[in-house]
């Protein structure tokens, strides 16, 4: 989608986060990418790449953890897993459910170079 | 190699504009909605023809969200509706900090129903907070009747849908039924309008819901 401008977020919190004389020893940062938030990882990594590629967060590479759509159901209780678009209950097959996770988008962690 | 947690959300910064915006629009007692569809599936022309029907009937303004031109805001103004054009320059869809430097370029005292027309996408739009009380998506029965599959999060995300052009579903490969159940076992919740703004049939029915939303 627009994962050019989500390149940018990162780097800005990024910056936020860490005092710029440790910005170049960032090495990894960890996201969580939910399978519904619309973001193509590849095409991330590639944005954030040549977005960094001249700055002091040169050295630091995404590492992206795709986090699955689960939804509980509100008929007969169970949690499952879901195709991507197709909201009804791995279980019972009702609509009537609850997503838990997959709309993430988030930096989780990062690492640093002591 | 030491680890630092973060745990911060990429569109934070969005997602607390949007929440300023929206308590802004509450304090303000103004409906807000946020008109999302494909390029083409008709969002000006149903907001002309809303415009018409709520004339009298309530005070609003439009922000239009184009790549380019400010052609859209041209045409709501003639209608004597204020309309902020919001011109991304390439951008596939509106976000919080644009919406909120358009609303500061409005009088929104005077206004009880505010709409955003986002940029006709059906994909980008459909993550990005704007601060709005819906969001409205419009699909146009020449676009098929498989769209609310092929496009799952934005018809999961907005809670109605508006079938615009159904006048040419007889010279179009459109199932209404389909089209419907399509959008019902993605979003069991979603509201469903059918309108013709060459007819005229169902901008009634649509207006109706606009007007039981506005904030008393």
């Amino acid at each position: 989608m627009h994962e050019m401008s989500l390149a940018k977020n990162i780097a800005d919190l990024i910056g936020e986060q860490v005092p710029a004389p440790d910005l170049e020893k960032v090495r990894i940062i960890k996201l969580k990418v939910g399978e519904l938030s619309g973001v193509v990882n590849e095409s991330l990594e590639f944005s954030f790449s040549v977005l960094v590629r001249e700055t002091p967060l040169r050295n630091a590479k995404l590492l992206i953890e795709n986090v699955p759509i689960l939804a509980s159901c509100n008929q007969c209780g169970a949690t499952s897993r879901l195709e991507y678009g197709l909201f009804f209950c791995g279980n019972c097959k009702s609509g009537d459910i609850k997503l838990i996770s997959g709309n993430e988008l988030h930096i989780d962690q990062i690492e640093i170079d002591d | 190699m030491s680890v630092i947690t973060v745990e911060r959300k990429v569109l934070e910064k969005n997602d607390e504009i949007a929440s300023s915006l929206r308590a802004v629009l509450g304090e303000h007692k103004i409906f807000c909605f946020n008109l999302v569809s494909s390029p083409g599936s008709g969002k000006t022309t149903l907001l002309e023809k809303t415009i018409e029907q709520l004339k009298g009937k309530v005070s609003m303004a439009v922000i239009e969200g184009d790549v380019q031109t400010d052609l859209d805001a041209q045409r709501i103004a003639r209608l004597g509706v204020p309309a902020v054009q919001i011109v991304t320059r390439g951008g596939c869809h509106l976000d919080a900090p644009l919406v909120r430097d358009a609303l500061a370029k409005m009088d929104i005292g005077k206004i009880s129903l505010l709409v955003i027309e986002n940029v006709g996408n059906l994909v980008c739009p459909a993550n990005y907070d704007l601060g709005e009380d819906a969001k409205v998506v419009v699909i146009s029965t020449t676009e098929g009747d498989d769209k609310p599959l092929k496009y799952p999060a934005m018809f999961r995300n907005a809670s109605v849908l508006v079938i615009n052009k159904i006048d040419l579903l007889p010279y179009v490969n459109c199932n209404l039924g389909e089209l419907k159940n399509n959008a019902l076992s993605i979003n069991p919740g979603i509201k469903i309008f059918e309108t013709s703004c060459t007819t005229g049939e169902g901008i009634g029915a649509w207006s109706d819901w606009i007007l039981k939303n506005i904030k008393k």
